[in-house]
This record gives C-alpha cells, structure tokens and sequence, in this order.
C-alpha cells in the first residue's frame, strides 16, 4: 500500500508527461506538416499573423512616452506623423505624411502646415488641425518620451490651428531641425482623449490600454509581459493591397536562443537587430532566411573629455587617436563595419567629406605626444566602459594595448549603463575615455553636431567630451538659425570640419544594421530611424 | 494551531518591514539617476524635476520610505518608472504565471526525487543506484537556463512536441489567473491541455536541479537508517520491505527532506528567473529584469517583498507539516 503511492506518484508523473506527448502525438503529426509547410514556408507565409520577435517587452503605448526601440515601433504603426522619414532612398529626410507641404517665414520661426483631409481616427474622428494643436500641448505637458526635442521651443498658445486643416507653429527662436523633429510627433486624437480624461491627466490613463491613432494597425491586445497585437485599421488612408500584413505580433523574446529557435523554425517572421553578430552569420547559412545587412546611423564613438588633464591637451588627444587600431575595432570586434568619419554617420545627408580621419599610426603619435604639455611625463589616462559588455571588454584590451605602445598607462573603469550616465553629468567625473554608441535622435546632422558639441548640450552621455569651443560653438548656432537648406548644410558641413579639427573623440566606427527574416516577407527597407524600419504595413507577402 | 499560525503572521511582520527597508535603502544605493534614465538622457532638467515630484523622489530619504510604507497597507506599491503603472497592478499581472511554474516545478521534483531517493537507498551501491546518483549530480552540475534550451531545442524545434515559447494560446477564463486551475473550475479542457503543454517544458528545465537535491537527500537519510536497530529488529521480525522501507525508513527521513523543499522553493523562484527569459514565460522574471535595468525602485522593492513574504509563507506551511509528519513536534508548543 505505502509504497504503492511512491509507485503511483512515479507512474502519474510519467503518465502526465506522455500525455502531453501524446498531445504532442498529434502536434508530432503537425511537426510533419509544419515541416512540409516549412518546404511551402519558403514561397508563401503561413496561416496566421506575422510575427516579430523584439528583445524586449514595451513599456508604454502613449505617443507622449514611447522611447525605446519597441516602443517606438508600435507608436510607429499606430499611429501618424506630420513628417514621416523618406524610406526608399535612403536619406531619411522629412517627407510629407499628414502635412502635405510646409511654409516657413523669412526669419525662420514661424512654420505652417497645410493637413491632409481625408485622415480619421480608428475611433471615426476626422484628423483636424486641433488634433495636432493638442497632440503637441500633451507632449509638452507630460514631458516624458521625446518632449524634449521642443521643449524650450514653445511657448503657450504658440502651436494654433489657422482653420480645420491647417497648423502654424510660431518657434521661440529659428531651429534648422524643426521639420525633421516632426517625424517624432505622432498625432493623437484629441476628442476621444478628452472624453477618457481623468483629473486632467490628458488620456494617459486611457492610453495604458488603449490607443487614439490614425495609423494603419488599431491596437488588439497588449500581454505587457508576452506580446502586443495589431490588426489592419481598414479604413486607413493610405488604402490596403492584398498582400499586405494583416495581423501583425510583436513577440517580447529576451533570450537570443530562443529568438533563433523562432525564426528557424518559421514560428517567427522577423527578429530584431540586437543580436550578436555571430548570430546572423548563422542565418545566413540557412534556407528561407534573409539577412539584411545596412550601415546604420549608429556611430560608435570614445569622446575624449577636454577639460580633464591629459586629454585637456590637443596633442594628446590626437595622439590617442593616432594610437589606436581601427582596423582590429571594425574587422574583428564589429565584424566589418565602416570606419567612421567624424561625428556624423556616414549614411545622414549633410556628412561631411573634409573632416580629419585619423589611422593608426603610432610614429606620428609619438611626435603628437611630443609637442603636448605633457611631453616626457608619465601618462595615465581612465577609460570607462561597461562591464557587462563583451565587445566594450574587447575595446578595453584593445584600447590598453594601443596606448602601451605610446607610452600611456590605461586605468579602468568599469561601471553599468546608469553609472555611465551619472559620470557624464560632469566633467570631473567624466573619464578621459568613455566608449559609447549613439544613433540619430531626428533625421537631421544638427543630431550628430549642435546635439553633442554645443555647450547647451553639456551633461548626457553624448557629450562626454565636454567640447566648448567658441568657433565651433558659434558655427553651429549659425547653422541652427539659416533657413536656406544648402547654405544651411554648407554651414553644417563647416562646423564639421571645425569639430573634427579638436578631436573631441575616437570616431571607430558606423556599426552595420542586421536584421533578420523569413524570404517570403518582402518590402523591408532599412531606415535608419528608431521604429520606423518595422512599420509591418510597408511589408507584403507573397 | 490557530494561535500557531497566529503568531507566525505576527512574526512576519518584523520581517517584512526589515526586507521593505532593507531593499528601499540598497535601491537607493544603486548607482545612477533611475529619473533620468526612465525618461531618456536626452531629457530635459525641468522634465526630471517634474517627473521626482510626481514619484515623491524630492522628499527626505525616510519621508520616501514612509511615503513608501503607508502605501502599501492601501495595495499601493508605488509607480513603476518603466510601465507608469502601480507596481501592484503589474505584479497582480504577472505573478500568477510565476507562482504557477513554481509549483508544477515542485511537485515534479518531489514526484521524481521522493521515488528516485527510495529507489537509490533501497538498491545501494547497485546498478540503479548508480544510474541515479549521476542523473542527480549531472542535474544538480547542469544550471536550468541550459537545460532549458536543450529541452526546447530537443523537444520543441527538433521534435516538435512543445510550444517553444508562451504560456498558452488557449486561454480559460480568468478565476484564479492559475491556468491550470482555472481551465478545471471552469472545466475547459482544451485550454488545460494548451497550458499543460507550454508548462510541461519549463516545469521540467526549473525542477531537475531541485529533484536532483531531493532525491540525494532521500538517499542519504535513508542509507542512514538501513543500519538503525529498529530496523534490523522490524526485518527480523518478518515484517514486508515495503512497510519497513516506506513506514518506518521514508516517513521518519521526511522532515529533513520536507525542510529542504521549503528551501527549494527560494532557489527555485530565483531559477524560475532564467528559466521565464529562455522560454519567453510572461512571469515576473521580464518584469524584475527590466525593473533592474531601468533602476525601477518600486518594482525592484515590491518584486523582492512579494517573493520574500511568499518564501516565508511556505515554510510556515512547512513547518506545520512537520508536526503532520511527526507527532513528536509539536507546533505552537
């Protein structure tokens, strides 16, 4: 009897699990046709919706918040901007979406915005210009997500509605980026959030489970820890084709095996960028997969602080970047990537192509050291990185064994990515050498030059070099105010020259974009802009 | 045993307050502007200054806490930096899908580690004996994060069997928020089956690690009794194998077995952790990471005191077992 229950105990658990066997006897059977479908897969996609594996859940659906990669590709297909990025040429510049042109006064800060008429809401509401008055006001009165691109751009009652489809922004003061900065504000619809206001909280309640989109999808259902589901807003303006996606899934997958497993078996269509590099070499090898492999915006970069003995010293710095390997940087720790050219990515209009490029050279960086202040002391110099990050570890090694050859000592820093926040705060705290990777913030090269080396601009990671100098400073204030696009980016390229002329930073690296997914999804174009590459309604299947 | 179980509620909540102060100041220390990073380095200072007033986080360090504390006895933890949620929303959410592997994990462990011990004792230094000595030893030697992708691998991409990632695409109506449970209460088969077969694989990759040191355990306490006089007396009394060794062999090595599952329970909610990211699990593992990335402070406290006060509730029910076991214990005594 007693040890009946050890026997039944055992024989239960063996029974159970042969039962979900047994389940699976049938889903064994269905691994047989998943495997034909799988041979099928490769010309046609399967009987359900497309699935997008990202690396992480989403934590917020408001326009007003979103941030993050993931956020911003489900505002991106919920919702409508007045720019939207150009996606087939590659140049990312604005281009008309709900705004269907723009005029912009001579002294470069009043900007209105004839609207598209035939734009409704998923709730039914038309699209109007007091949608996009009241789009703009929440932003700046929640003040999170991307609100500080206008945040000392406006003041009240400046953004008003000239009549039903048509909107005039008066700037506080001229801004070159400002159609640009458009691509990040995603229109709301103002009544349906005015009906669901609670204690003036404009929506935000609301918009923790719902959205107030125009845009091409409606939100389905949202398992904050698993998956977000679109579904086709049928009357979108833009018109559907047959082919499109209908239904699209963003699956939360944090763990990159997993995230294999997905899309080699076909139970994922498309997975996300931040896998490692490895990762996709082994997609390539496989049938009914494609890689798509694009330089991206991303620059990777170690700011040099210049108000921080040594790297206070010109000399110095050039020296450093004289030392160091660019090509074991792009070859074997970024796995071919294109050495950067100063602080604008290569792929942004308006890169310019005067700007210094160091190599590795270590002759010449002697003789820079040489003619520095510190010429014949013994040199030390921080370098900060983080430590939970391989390929950073990769450029710790690296960058010690380079500054070896010239003679100067590295001293580490390890530190998480808020410890590297926090550093950047100040230039104390700041070290010599931080490493970071920054991408384009708007689809304008004021991102990569006004947005890191203009003194304003002082105190995020982005401007760990602490750059404040006055040719520079007021180059780009000319720049920022010139409403002429070629004498604007004549300007730009100028302060480029003038940037790279104080090597404010080792510029390694313009990473290379992957992505990964099945071949029977065509229409993915690469743009470099957070988000906007995984709008699923430019994908079709066949 | 009322008053027993009276006393032991009281007794925890010196305990909690301790943990909720503990982790409220160890948050605190944790290197970083948590603000600012929810809302972007590129925010704006009026932005963070904006933001710290609506958290409470320009208050005095104790007006914080106590601000923190008194919440709490209202079911409100705070808002998370991350979702803009209460934290008691997102757990509520969240919870049920940990708490529910967990226990599939335990009973696995106990159903293969109990049996397995006894089988392991019984037939010392044989050939069973040895297979299973080094099944528990690659189980206790192999962490659970790779035992379940090799499971996945194996039984969901190879074989097919399996889900490879999710909780079910069946859902039963939510009771309990339990799928298991709420597809019997609401006697929907086909969603008992859906849940079954997306646990299975996780349940299994948590438990084998925790069977593992259960059934070493059952072995050991019971080679320790092989050799007792009681039981040399009852064998020479005729008395059958299976009543010695269940009877008087097994039941009196289960307290130390059952103290060990009661501490199982800590590692396995910590493993539980890893085992949620590899099958994509929409437990409290995503939650707390990211939490932690984005230096979440209320997550980061709430997730801690939820587990802690659950790892306190079941070793009290441990404790009580006890006294179920082994009349000799006597709780609340």
């Amino acid at each position: 009897m007693e040890k009946g229950w050890i026997k039944s105990t055992f024989l239960g658990l063996v029974a159970v699990t042969l039962a979900a066997c047994g389940g699976g006897g049938q889903s064994e059977n269905d691994s047989t046709e998943a495997l034909d479908e799988e041979v099928v897969a490769q010309i046609s996609m399967p009987e359900r919706p497309f699935v997008y594996a990202a690396q992480q859940t989403v934590g917020s659906i408001d326009p007003a918040k979103a941030l993050d990669e993931t956020e911003l590709i489900s505002i991106v297909n919920m919702y409508d901007p007045l720019y939207a990025p150009e996606r087939t040429d590659g140049s990312m510049a604005p281009s008309p979406h709900i705004a269907t042109d723009f005029e912009v006064s001579e002294d470069g800060r009043t900007y209105t915005l004839p609207l598209r008429e035939d734009v409704t809401f998923h709730s039914g509401n038309p699209l109007t210009a007091d949608d996009v008055v009241y789009s703009m006001e929440r932003m700046l009165a929640i003040g999170e997500g991307n609100a500080w691109l206008w945040a000392d751009l406006f003041s009240e009652g400046d953004v008003t509605a000239e009549d039903d489809y048509t909107v005039s922004f008066q700037l506080n003061e001229p801004y070159a980026p400002f159609l640009s900065s458009l691509t990040q504000l995603f229109i709301v619809d103002s009544q349906l959030l005015q009906e669901n206001e609670v204690d003036g909280d404009y929506g935000q309640a609301f918009l923790d489970e719902n959205d107030a989109g125009s845009g091409p999808y409606t939100l389905d259902s949202w398992n904050r820890e698993s998956q977000l589901e679109f579904a086709a807003f049928e009357d979108y303006w833009q018109g559907w084709d047959e082919n499109q996606i209908q239904n699209a899934e963003m699956k939360f997958v944090p763990e990159e095996a997993t995230v294999k497993t997905l899309l080699v078996s076909g139970q994922a269509d498309m997975v996300h960028q931040y896998m490692n590099p490895t990762s996709y070499e082994e997609f390539q090898g496989q049938d009914g997969i494609v890689v798509e492999e694009d330089p991206s915006a991303m620059i990777q970069e170690m700011p040099m602080n210049t108000q921080k003995a040594p790297t206070d010293d010109i000399n110095v710095r050039k020296a450093i970047a004289s030392a160091f390997d660019y090509d074991v940087a792009t070859g074997q720790i970024l796995n071919g990537a294109a050495q950067a050219e100063g602080s604008v990515p290569l792929s942004v209009e308006g890169h310019s192509e005067d700007v210094t490029v160091f190599e590795k050279d270590v002759e010449q960086a002697k003789e820079y050291l040489e003619q520095s202040d510190y010429a014949g002391e013994d040199l030390t110099i921080s370098f900060m990185y983080l430590g939970d990050n391989a390929e950073q570890r990769q450029y710790s090694q690296l960058v010690s064994s380079n500054l070896q050859e010239i003679g100067i000592e590295v001293e580490f820093e390890t530190a998480t990515w808020p410890q590297v926040t926090e550093a950047a705060g100040n230039p104390e705290t700041t070290a010599n050498l931080t490493i970071i990777s920054d991408t384009l913030k708007y689809p304008h090269v004021d991102s990569h030059t006004f947005g890191k080396y203009h003194p304003s601009t002082h105190g995020s990671y982005r401007t760990a070099a602490w750059l404040d100098n006055e040719e520079v400073t007021q180059k780009l204030e000319e720049a920022r105010v010139e409403t002429d696009i070629e004498a604007q980016l004549a300007l730009y390229d100028e302060a480029q020259v003038l940037i790279s002329e104080q090597v404010p930073a080792i510029y390694i690296a313009n990473t290379t974009h992957r992505i990964a997914y099945r071949d029977y999804i065509e229409g993915y174009e690469f743009v470099p802009l957070m988000g906007y590459d995984v709008s699923f309604y430019h994908f079709t299947t066949n | 045993m009322l008053r027993y179980i009276l006393k032991r509620l009281l007794t925890m909540i010196p305990i909690i307050l301790g943990l909720s102060l503990l982790m409220f100041l160890l948050s605190r220390l944790m290197p970083g502007d948590a603000v600012r990073l929810a809302l972007g380095p590129e925010a704006t200072q009026e932005q963070v200054i904006q933001m710290e007033q609506q958290l409470g986080l320009h208050e005095a360090l104790p007006v914080q806490y106590f601000n923190y504390l008194s919440g709490l006895f209202e079911g409100d933890m705070g808002m998370s930096l991350r979702t803009g949620r209460n934290v008691a929303v997102d757990i509520w959410e969240t919870f049920p899908a940990t708490f529910e592997l967990v226990i599939v994990s335990m009973v696995i462990a106990v159903g293969i580690g109990v049996p397995l011990g006894v089988i392991s004792a019984t037939r010392y230094n044989k050939a069973p004996d040895f297979v299973i000595r080094m099944f528990s030893m690659s189980g206790i030697a192999i962490p659970s994060f790779l035992t379940a992708i090799l499971l996945q691998l194996i039984f969901g991409y190879w074989l097919g069997w399996f889900p490879i990632i999710g909780r079910a695409s069946i859902t039963p109506e939510h009771v309990t928020g339990l799928f298991l449970l709420d597809s019997v209460l609401t006697g929907n088969m086909a969603a008992f089956t859906n849940s079954f077969q997306h646990l299975l694989l996780p349940a299994i990759s948590l438990s084998i690690a925790s069977s593992a040191q259960i059934m070493r355990l059952t072995r050991t306490n019971m080679i320790e009794r092989l050799n007792k006089d009681y039981i040399l007396a009852s064998r020479s009394y005729g008395l059958p194998n299976d009543l010695v060794e269940n009877r008087y062999m097994l039941k009196n090595s289960f307290t130390s077995i059952l103290t060990l599952i009661g501490m199982q329970f800590g590692s396995l909610i910590g493993n539980a952790f890893l085992v949620e990211t590899v099958f994509g699990w929409p437990g409290m593992a995503q939650y707390s990471i990211e939490g932690l990335m984005y230096k979440d402070y209320n997550a980061i406290i709430s997730v801690t005191l939820v587990i802690g006060i659950l790892f306190a509730l079941i070793n009290m029910v441990v404790d009580i077992l006890y006294s179920a076991i082994d009349p000799r214990i006597k709780v609340g005594g």
